[in-house]
């Protein structure tokens, strides 16, 4: 049977950017900087809070599983529903000044996809080992996305909301005390200035991942209505990355994760088709019912 | 001494003019590189953004001048003369070379007045100099040259002047495909120069870039780095009593790995062992970049998809490998006795020499790319982030051997 996890959120990566080396501290000649009080760079691609540094009045970071899709039906509701989706092991945009990738293009060093709920665990990665020039880890494109950037975001348009963040920044400041967070804040209030740096937001990173390495499943509660098989076929992993927002260092990433799974006769967890059913495939492919 | 009038003399200038440029902005960047940036080097958290911002400015600035370079090497080759990468090692007194003096500095008020110095307008007053001046910095009215000037611009306008004492179609004997007017993913403006027109213009934007118009010097090198001089004061007096504000990494003073003869002032010669390795690799990873810049001026039949690799590796060297070592040095200690931290000598063992067929010179490359890869990855134990360099340069290195076999 074949599953698809849709999945959708706010990621953040602190990244310095051209002309500054790509493992600067606090960045320098970019536009992304370490503000005062603020750990150094990594450039780790963080889609879940914890190591993220959340600025006041930005988003709050989290890729969470959005619809579950079985055999092309949408299962509603599902178990698997707001599940933790994450990349492993300290991933990078490894594009380092355009030695690996240009701007846009950058691969995501390494791919390891997990998705948890509760005792769930889904986690394959793209291979068990990654090797230099990471073709198939790099981003097919870059598009213009604004219709799907505003639909899964809400923000059509980043300048807006930036005077509208900017002058909670200018509160914010003159109510401050301290050295650190005034200069914190002057800095960000400095940033939220440059319309110009609003322009990457309608644009997309496209990746699509085939993923090979070793899969594991851990399904105690049958959300899945089958195990994997014994030598699973790749996984396909396709996602973009787009809305970035210079200030909060976060941009959106919505994806969908497909791989296949047994026909054993197991329960189904809390799964209902929708009345969508009718217009999916006739019964043979319909999962079975608790 | 008469002014320029002859292919030779314009030639000799725009020589003259390379050895600067390339000999400024490597003042620029070394005093960039040399600035503080955590918290925990002292720096308060105001100091932290104006130290930031200076770097940031010092980069940019230093930039412009790689595209001034850039511009000179088109003025020469639309004259049909050759590129010029070569030039004499740091410290140079004012007067033997040039009429300023050449040498690398942390950044702070001697540095910075001896930016001031070098970006200097002809008519504007001079600088008020440094409080604690050593004496060394300064102008000289006169070189042992025939060629004299005492600022950059005089330099220029004798430049500018020249292209128009020669007759227009005896002199533009260069062909068109040997000027570079590439952006080089660095939003440089680099003019082709083909004629009477384009070389004064080319030869203009240099000179507002660095002076500024007479009564507008706002926005270019001189007006920024008086500007920069003005804030730093004004930052030390703003300063907390009791405590300092100095905004860069002790770096000593035109540090090198060994004496050379033509720079026989004292620079700081390094002796930690670890200084002294990677200022080695630091040396060796310019001149592979001055190699690469003077093939890429040379024009000597490579293939489009050849050029853009030779312009991205040397992107990704500078970006990628240079300035992190450069960094890296800064906070290394010099060595026994000095109290201070090394810093990118820029140091050259011979003269920059290009290998006449085209074919020899990818293998040349490629093999101080691997030779610098294998060293640096040595010392990543020491220091981690030297083995995020020596996997930059093995790249770097695995890209350009894609490209290099397909010799036209």
């Amino acid at each position: 049977m074949n599953v698809v996890l849709v999945y959708g959120g706010w990621f953040q990566c602190r990244l310095a950017t051209d002309p500054d080396p790509a493992d600067e501290p606090r960045g320098v000649s970019g536009y992304v900087y370490a503000l005062a009080g603020e750990p150094d760079l990594d450039r780790v691609l963080r889609l879940q809070a914890a190591g993220t540094v959340q600025r006041p009045f930005c988003p709050a970071v989290g890729v969470t599983v959005r619809s579950v899709v079985v055999d092309g039906r949408p299962a509603v509701p599902h178990p698997l529903l707001r599940a933790t989706v994450d990349l492993l092991d300290d991933p990078v945009f490894e594009g380092r000044n355009g030695i690996v990738a240009d701007d846009g293009l950058e691969p995501i060093v390494p791919f390891h996809l997990q998705v948890v709920q509760g005792r769930f665990l889904l986690r394959r990665p793209h291979a068990d080992t990654e090797e230099f020039p990471f073709a198939e880890l790099k981003a097919s494109g870059v598009q213009m996305g604004t219709t799907d950037i505003g639909d899964a975001t809400g923000v059509w348009d980043l300048w807006p909301v930036w005077q509208e963040r900017r002058a909670a920044v200018d509160a914010a400041l003159a109510a401050a005390r301290d050295d650190v967070t005034r200069a914190n804040l002057q800095a960000r209030s400095r940033l939220l200035r440059r319309r110009g740096l609003t322009g990457f937001f309608p644009a997309r990173m496209m990746y699509a991942v085939p993923l090979t390495g070793a899969a594991v499943l851990t399904d105690p509660d049958h959300y899945l209505p089958g195990d994997l098989p014994s030598e699973p076929a790749p996984w396909f992993a396709e996602l973009w990355l787009g809305g970035w927002d210079p200030d909060a260092l976060c941009g959106y990433l919505h994806g969908s994760l497909a791989f296949e799974v047994g026909r054993e006769t197991r329960a189904l967890a809390g799964f209902t088709p929708t009345a969508l059913a009718g217009f999916a495939p006739t019964t043979a492919t319909v999962p079975r019912r608790p | 001494v008469t002014g320029i009038d002859t292919r030779e003399e314009l030639v000799d200038a725009l020589t003259e003019a390379s050895e600067l440029e390339h000999g400024i902005l490597l003042q620029y960047l070394f005093a960039a590189y040399s600035l503080k940036k955590r918290a925990d080097e002292g720096l308060g958290p105001f100091q932290q953004e104006l130290v930031r911002t200076w770097a940031a400015t010092l980069t940019t600035i230093a930039r412009q001048e790689m595209a001034h370079l850039g511009c000179v090497c088109n003025l020469m080759a639309a004259i049909g003369g050759a590129p010029r990468m070569g030039r004499p090692n740091f410290p140079q007194p004012a007067g033997r070379y040039y009429p300023f003096d050449f040498r690398l500095q942390r950044f702070g008020d001697e540095a910075l007045y001896r930016f001031v110095c070098l970006e200097l307008p002809e008519g504007e007053p001079p600088p008020v100099p440094p409080r604690r001046s050593d004496g060394v910095v300064g102008l000289v009215d006169v070189v042992p040259d025939p060629l004299t000037f005492t600022y950059l611009g005089e330099l220029y306008g004798k430049v500018r002047r020249g292209f128009r004492e020669i007759p227009a179609r005896q002199l533009f004997i260069g062909p068109s495909h040997t000027q570079d007017s590439d952006d080089w993913s660095n939003r440089f403006s680099l003019r082709a120069v083909t004629d009477l027109v384009s070389a004064e213009a080319a030869v203009d934007a240099i000179v507002l870039e660095g002076e500024g118009a007479p009564g507008r010097r706002e926005g270019s090198h001189y007006a920024t780095f008086a500007g920069m001089r003005q804030q730093l004061e004004e930052a030390q007096l703003a300063r907390t009593p009791g405590e300092g504000f100095d905004p860069a990494r002790p770096v000593v003073d035109d540090p090198r790995t060994r004496e050379h003869p033509e720079a026989p002032e004292a620079g700081t010669l390094l002796t930690g062992p670890v200084a002294v390795r990677v200022a080695e690799i630091s040396n060796a990873t310019y001149l592979t970049v001055l190699l690469l810049l003077l093939q890429y001026y040379s024009f000597s039949g490579e293939t489009e998809p050849q050029r853009v690799a030779i312009r991205g590796t040397l992107r990704h060297l500078m970006s990628g490998v240079v300035r992190p070592l450069a960094e890296v040095l800064t906070e290394l200690p010099a060595g026994e006795g000095s109290g201070g931290t090394a810093g990118p000598p820029f140091e050259l063992y011979s003269d920059v020499r290009l290998a006449t067929q085209v074919d020899n010179r990818w293998p040349i490359v490629l093999e101080r790319l691997d030779a610098t890869a294998a060293a640096l990855a040595e010392l990543g134990g020491t220091v981690p982030r030297l083995g995020f360099l020596a996997q930059n340069l093995r790249w770097i290195g695995d890209n350009l051997r894609a490209v290099a076999g397909a010799s036209r």
